[in-house]
């Protein structure tokens, strides 16, 4: 397979108009509401929009044609799955937050100053990550990558309580401390494939042959560190349910719908360059994701706090998408993608419950919301639909993800890895279906609650971003070939650069 | 006479390194880490000026202004708060002396041994005339960003894991003196920005555990488990 590459701006354009839109958002929004909230939301609009161009461009091809900006930035299939992940969570994320986060500023607890920082960099991190997914030189990719950890510090830490201070210190400290370990392996690779200004990742397939065999192990050891330890792989997964679980319920829907998928679109970009070439990196990578997938499901099992029970479900999904990206096969990619945009889905969506439910009922423990009395349909329906779909459930778009991961396993005589995934795939939907009955079917007993009476929907602005992407899980299950040219452009696009032997 | 040179840069590199790592006064601490950044920025000069590639001023200028300058200046800065002393780490000096005087040369000849013979042969050519002094970078860089991972996992002091942070980069950056001469600019500039920005919100984030527990010890950091 062989890439046709163009120039274009539309890969500049695709970081640029976010992270302009931002400046005023941080300088202005204190002083002007019409530079938060609704600023945020055009910046990403028009972001969805230049994505939708760049889609009319790559997918007709399948794939097999890129953009590119003097070499520096490379926009392919991958490039774009990425951007529209996170241009379209982020306007739900917006939508959402509108009426999430304003709820606490006539009690004072939240100045209108840290309002405009959320949005601020909100929008400045779609802007970074847009640039980590098209920046073409693998210690860019570092850099680009660690610029998204950085934008989001804050928003994990927003409340500044004693919990959410020390997510965000974990957050901030393991991850950096991990992200160097993959910077180190890209200077190693660096080292021994040339002395150019940079290696470019759209030719470290061509290079792969090259390279020790020795450098080659140690890299994709190194890159599954650092990298790993941004998608949450166990055992660098410590940051995750910490930052997940006490950041505002928006950020958690973000950190596990895109911040950590961003790990995982590089080690596409890398590990999954070398599967080809090295069985062990493919037995490797099966044995982490697998273990990622049980530890993950276990830990979530004994949890009573929900959105912590959502961030062990992040541990353990992130198995699955890494499971099928590190087998380097076509269908493995196929079914790794696609579980990344259904995880971005139905995770974002449990989010969001887990935020009206914390907004409506003013807890997120699963035996204090069983206690109160609900008026919740819509967000009951989402929940239920959300955790089916993570449980890899018929009809729901998680059953064809995780069937052709399951597929893609056994395809590459890694039987026992599909076993334990299904055996996880059943244990998640027995644990959201168990806490999804505590939650919503269980008779409330009267006990002393400092909540609210009764629960009530949560406003139509929220509900609305959960309702659309309850449809989407129902949607691409039911019907998943409207994904099919964007997974297969994405992956045929990594293929193209792995120049299998 | 070159070669006595560069080694002299490396020891006073290493040393300044070690007394980064285990000095307990955090004043006296920051002040060795500049220093340390001060050889790592003198040793990029050298090998700019024995290579004759002009990049290297360009890179030193950056790693002057970030790693000598601003990162101490923020270290020194956030450290006047606190009482000079760091909150007590998980191992005395003397042990951790030990430790480390056990630990930091078998690091240095396993990457050395294993490591630095597959990269010899692609150093680039400029370097010819420098021998094994330009391998040695890649195996003395390697080891102090393990001193800086020793520094991060025995240390309880928030300013002490910042340091150990920086050491980890400035052993990546010296690991990367020698094999990767030609690297753009835009990296390196935008490796020691986040850098900063990471040492300014752990620093940021280290006052507000001032302002809650009274100290900047990290250990206090554990209501949330499992």
């Amino acid at each position: 397979m062989k890439v046709t590459v163009i120039h274009s701006i539309f890969p500049l354009l695709i970081f640029l108009i976010p992270v302009a839109f931002s400046i005023p958002i941080l300088t202005l929004g204190r002083r002007y509401k019409v530079f938060r909230e609704w600023f945020a939301l055009a910046a990403l609009i028009v972001t969805l929009a230049v994505t939708v161009l760049i889609y009319q461009q790559i997918i007709p091809s399948g794939g097999l044609k890129a953009l590119s900006w003097h070499g520096w930035l490379y926009l392919d299939g991958l490039s774009l799955l990425m951007e529209f992940v996170g241009s379209i969570m982020g306007i739900i994320i917006v939508l959402y937050s509108i009426k999430y986060l304003t709820q606490q500023v006539p009690g004072g607890s939240l100045s209108e100053g840290k309002l405009s920082l959320y949005y601020g960099l909100l929008v400045l991190f779609v802007g970074v990550m847009n640039w980590a997914c098209v920046i073409n030189s693998l210690i860019m990719l570092y850099v680009t990558l660690e610029g998204s950890t950085l934008a989001t510090v804050y928003l994990v830490a927003y409340d500044w309580q004693k919990k959410s201070i020390e997510a965000g210190f974990k957050y901030l400290l393991l991850i950096s401390v991990g992200m160097i370990f993959s910077l180190l392996a890209g200077i190693l690779l660096y080292c021994v494939s040339g002395t150019g200004p940079a290696l470019f990742l759209s030719t470290l397939g061509s290079r792969v042959p090259e390279i020790p065999r020795t450098i080659a192990l140690v890299c994709c050891g190194l890159f599954i560190v650092g990298f790993g330890t941004k998608a949450g792989l166990v055992p660098f997964h410590a940051w995750l349910p910490d930052a997940h679980a006490e950041a505002p319920a928006p950020i958690s829907a973000l950190l596990s719908g895109v911040i950590i998928k961003m790990g995982a679109y590089a080690l596409a970009r890398t590990v999954t360059v070398f599967a080809p070439h090295y069985r062990e990196v493919v037995i490797f990578i099966a044995i982490i994701a697998s273990v990622t997938m049980i530890l993950g499901i276990i830990m979530a099992l004994a949890q009573d706090d929900l959105k912590r029970l959502l961030a062990y479900h992040s541990v353990s999904q992130t198995g699955y998408i890494v499971a099928g990206l590190g087998l380097g096969t076509y269908l493995g990619l196929y079914g790794g993608l696609f579980h990344l945009i259904n995880h971005a889905i139905f995770k974002g969506l449990l989010f969001f419950c887990s935020g009206a439910l914390l907004y409506a009922a003013r807890s997120r423990s699963i035996s204090g919301l069983s206690s109160i009395p609900k008026k919740i349909k819509v967000t009951a329906f989402c929940f239920f639909v959300a955790g089916l779909a993570l449980g890899g459930m018929p009809p729901f778009n998680g059953f064809m993800s995780k069937f052709t991961i399951f597929v893609a396993l056994a395809d590459s005589v890694l039987l026992w890895a599909a076993i334990i995934s299904a055996i996880a795939a059943f244990l998640t939907t027995v644990c959201l279906v168990h806490a999804g009955y505590r939650i919503f079917w269980t008779k409330p007993v009267p006990v002393a609650n400092p909540g609210p009476k009764e629960a009530k929907e949560v406003p139509p602005l929220m509900w609305g971003g959960m309702l659309f992407l309850a449809i989407l899980c129902i949607l691409f299950g039911v019907y998943p070939q409207v994904v099919y040219p964007l997974l297969n452009s994405a992956a045929n696009g990594i293929l193209a650069n792995s120049a299998v032997p | 006479m070159e070669s006595n040179w560069i080694i002299g840069l490396f020891a006073g590199e290493f040393v300044f390194a070690l007394s980064a790592a285990e000095l307990r006064n955090l004043r006296w601490a920051t002040v060795a880490l500049a220093l340390q950044s001060l050889f790592l920025v003198a040793i990029i000069c050298t090998f700019g000026y024995l290579s004759g590639i002009s990049y290297f001023y360009w890179w030193a200028s950056v790693a002057f202004i970030v790693r000598v300058l601003l990162i101490p200046w923020l270290l020194w800065k956030y450290s006047r708060r606190d009482p000079f002393l760091e909150v007590d780490p998980f191992l005395d000096l003397i042990p951790s002396l030990i430790l480390l005087a056990v630990l930091l040369p078998m690091t240095f000849l396993f990457f050395y041994t294993y490591l630095c013979p597959y990269f010899f042969e692609f150093l680039p050519s400029p370097y010819a005339g420098v021998g094994e002094a330009a391998g040695l970078n890649l195996a003395l860089g390697l080891t102090v960003m393990v001193l800086g991972i020793y520094v991060l996992l025995t240390r309880r002091d928030i300013i002490k894991l910042v340091i150990g942070l920086v050491l980890m980069e400035n052993g990546l950056q010296w690991a990367l003196v020698s094999p990767a001469p030609t690297i753009h600019e835009a990296a390196e500039i935008g490796v020691a920005c986040n850098l900063v920005i990471a040492s300014w919100l752990l620093l940021y984030i280290s006052t507000k555990i001032y302002e809650l527990y009274g100290r900047k010890d990290s250990s206090f950091l554990s209501e949330l488990k499992w």
